[in-house]
């Protein structure tokens, strides 16, 4: 009864988080939880017989599996601090400029982000080019022996994460820029008056306080690269030898390919886990004296 | 009494002329396909989605109470948009597409072709073309197209090359070539075009990326190599003569310094840009290749036309080379409604009839009818030729590399993908890549068997 009476009296509230909550729950939970619930049997478009948790024994006990979860970590990793990096080095280094220059900067950084990841992996395909790609051109040009930047199992990794740290960050630059102009500038006056260098300017007032922001960033970022698919699709398809495969890429290939859907959605489970978890640490680690 | 007397007349009448003029819906799926249709003017580039209108449309014409629906999807999401259709029951009635799976047909979501087929229709159909949806004694693939694009059954020769280095081109052309002959040719075309000291034109471009396993294979093949043993229980792709063969293509590289390095890190589009750019003088490919030179020009994306010939893969001396051959056709899911089944069927003999599957010479390609392949390229000698020695090639030798339909090559493509990988980037010795391959086909072979 109370209960009641407190929706009715926070009628309107509820009113207008309903559209919202429809949303979240016709488009996000659901499928969730139709995940689960195909991750536990033998789907695969054709037929369907409940196994249990048998799918989840199977890419466990599966190197491929295991060798896509290792690589989408190494990549995931290898990407968020430097992107994040370059974002907050870019953004400090555009800040002291005139609003039109800024403005110029944070676009030029933000077009990759408006541009089709597609595009931008075929235009990286031909400078990555073993033969005849600009990167293996101006190799030759300083007297450099010619890479194959996508066909060496040490070298493609690296080579995939380089182009996501220089082509991404953008939005992350917008949001820092504008995090940035909501610190009062008498913090930094202040310091400068105290005589505070420039490094501890950087590292005692303006990280910190942008640390809200940096959370953010970091959170989104590591959900968005776990989940990296296009790139691969387009560059790589996991090779060489499996070393850039990653589970977003197995679980189309499982799904799509080999059309079995109940191990593809055993796959999407654990990365699921594995992100919420990932969240949560992030939040608690990083999250612990934000202010917001 | 008088008035409701009428009303449930009026009802009657409503109700009888809406199934009477109720109409027969086909639903029907196609990748883009750029075919001409008749009255199409020749300098208008083709979007793929002209013949699937122009032919639906002239079959409603012929049959108005049938409406047409075609749906154009692309390569890239074809696999992923079949499968979610299937699974929420939505699929087409039938399509023509880059995929298909025997495993449709064995638990009954498909419709067997064999009671629709004519006489005739037995008789001019290639027999591969038939085969290619042959799974448990029945046919499930509609024959429209004989041959694939030709990746890993002919090789395209661009002659001006030859003739620089001053290679008999025709004789290549008319009595093929041994492995030996054939590294022989490939060293006169490897040289340094602008004079620095470094190689930079090569005598074929090689890949290992997804769909390039065509043309590597062909030389496992051609040295004697198998997939897999006569009752497809093992694969076998590890012999001496499958080793052998993966050499000769390492060696291309390694050894003999004919093709580019990069071979792991190249697809199939990689190696095609390098004949069409002139960085290789023998591509790899059929008529549809010759085509695509074409299209390109029109589209600008390549400066000159040029024309290359058709050549056989060259073959260990005393051996036959050999051919990737296979047809494709389309697939018709199953209705529960026999008068839509045989208007689906009419509509695919309306495609496929002679006429109509006549309209693939404009693609460049080999229709799976023997009859119509016989007055193909009438009017122009050098498709002619070209087209008559890739249907010589294929018929005279060539098999199928994957497997049967029932043999789950796709889900292990991607391993002897990793071994072409391996094998190229040197991480591993051709034995190594190939014995890692087999042990991981044959435990694919066993879980799905």
């Amino acid at each position: 009864m109370n209960l009641l009476k407190r929706i009715y009296k926070h009628r309107y509230a509820y009113f207008f988080l309903l559209p919202h909550f429809a949303f979240f729950l016709i488009f996000f939970l659901l499928p969730v939880g139709n995940g689960v619930y195909l991750s536990l049997f033998d789907y695969n478009v054709f037929s369907k017989t409940f196994i249990g948790i048998e799918n989840y024994r199977e890419i466990f006990s599966d190197w491929l599996f295991r060798k896509a979860l290792l690589n989408t970590f190494i990549y995931t990793f290898g990407v968020v601090p430097l992107w994040l990096g370059k974002a907050l080095l870019v953004t400090v280094l555009i800040y002291p400029f005139r609003k039109p220059i800024k403005t110029f900067f944070k676009t030029v950084f933000y077009l990759p982000h408006v541009t089709s990841s597609v595009i931008i992996s075929l235009i990286w395909l031909w400078i990555f080019n073993p033969t005849f790609g600009l990167l293996n051109y101006f190799m030759k040009l300083l007297g450099l022996n010619p890479v194959i930047w996508l066909g060496n199992k040490l070298t493609a990794m690296p080579s995939l994460i380089a182009m996501q740290v220089i082509m991404g960050g953008g939005s992350t630059i917008v949001l820092l820029s504008a995090a940035m102009a909501s610190i009062p500038e008498y913090y930094f006056e202040s310091a400068k008056l105290e005589g505070a260098s420039s490094w501890k300017i950087f590292t005692k007032i303006t990280v910190p306080l942008l640390k809200p922001t940096i959370l953010y960033a970091l959170v989104m970022g590591t959900i968005a690269n776990f989940q990296t698919f296009s790139n691969i699709y387009v560059m790589t398809q996991g090779g060489p030898e499996f070393s850039t495969i990653t589970v977003a890429y197995l679980v189309y290939t499982t799904a799509f390919r080999d059309y079995n859907l109940g191990l593809a959605s055993a796959m999407s489970m654990v990365m699921f886990v594995i992100l919420v978890g990932l969240g949560i640490l992030q939040f608690k680690w990083l999250g612990s004296n934000v202010q917001y | 009494m008088k008035t409701s007397w009428k009303v449930l007349l009026a009802l009657l009448l409503l109700v009888g002329t809406a199934l009477f003029s109720a109409k027969i819906t086909i639903t029907w799926w196609i990748n883009p396909w750029r075919i001409a249709p008749p009255g199409h003017p020749a300098d208008k580039p083709l979007t793929g989605e002209e013949f699937p209108k122009w032919i639906s449309e002239e079959f409603m014409k012929l049959h108005p109470d049938v409406e047409v629906k075609y749906v154009l999807v692309t390569n890239q999401e074809y696999a992923q948009k079949l499968a979610a259709a299937i699974a929420t029951k939505t699929q087409p009635d039938f399509f023509k597409g880059p995929v298909w799976d025997s495993r449709w047909a064995k638990s009954g979501l498909l419709e067997p072709i064999d009671d629709y087929l004519s006489p005739e229709d037995w008789k001019d159909f290639y027999e591969q073309c038939l085969k290619a949806g042959y799974v448990d004694g029945k046919h499930y693939m509609w024959p429209w197209v004989y041959g694939t694009n030709g990746m890993g059954a002919t090789m395209l020769l661009y002659t001006p090359d030859f003739e620089k280095a001053g290679i008999d081109w025709r004789k290549i052309v008319n009595e093929g070539w041994t492995m030996e002959e054939f590294v022989e040719v490939c060293k006169k075309l490897t040289w340094d075009s602008d004079g620095d000291g470094q190689i930079d034109h090569y005598a074929i471009g090689l890949g290992a990326k997804s769909d390039m396993v065509h043309n590597v294979l062909n030389f496992i093949y051609a040295h004697g190599g198998r997939l897999t043993n006569e009752d497809e229980t093992e694969v076998i792709l590890n012999s001496p003569e499958a080793i052998a063969g993966l050499q000769f293509v390492l060696d291309l590289i390694e050894k003999h310094g004919v093709a580019p390095k990069g071979a792991e890190a190249l697809d199939i589009y990689g190696v095609i840009n390098l004949f069409h750019t002139h960085k290789v003088s023998i591509g790899f490919g059929g008529p549809y290749e010759i085509g695509r030179i074409t299209r390109y020009v029109r589209e600008g994306r390549l400066s000159e036309a040029f024309y290359p010939v058709v050549a056989p893969f060259p073959h260990v001396e005393g051996k036959d080379p050999v051919a990737y051959a296979r047809g494709s056709g389309f697939i018709v899911f199953k209705q529960s409604d026999p008068k839509k089944r045989d208007m689906i069927f009419e509509f695919l003999k309306f495609i496929t009839n002679h006429e109509n599957i006549a309209l693939l010479e404009t693609l460049n390609y080999l229709t799976a009818r023997r009859s119509v392949n016989e007055l193909l390229y009438k009017d122009d000698p050098y498709m002619n030729e070209q087209v008559r020695r890739y249907a010589q090639i294929m018929d005279k030798y060539g098999m199928e590399f994957f497997g049967s339909q029932e043999f789950p090559w796709s889900q292990m493509n991607a391993h002897f993908v990793a071994a072409l990988e391996a094998t190229f980037s040197k991480s591993k010795t051709p034995e190594q890549a190939l014995n890692d391959f087999v042990r991981e086909a044959n435990r694919i072979l066993k879980k799905v068997k």
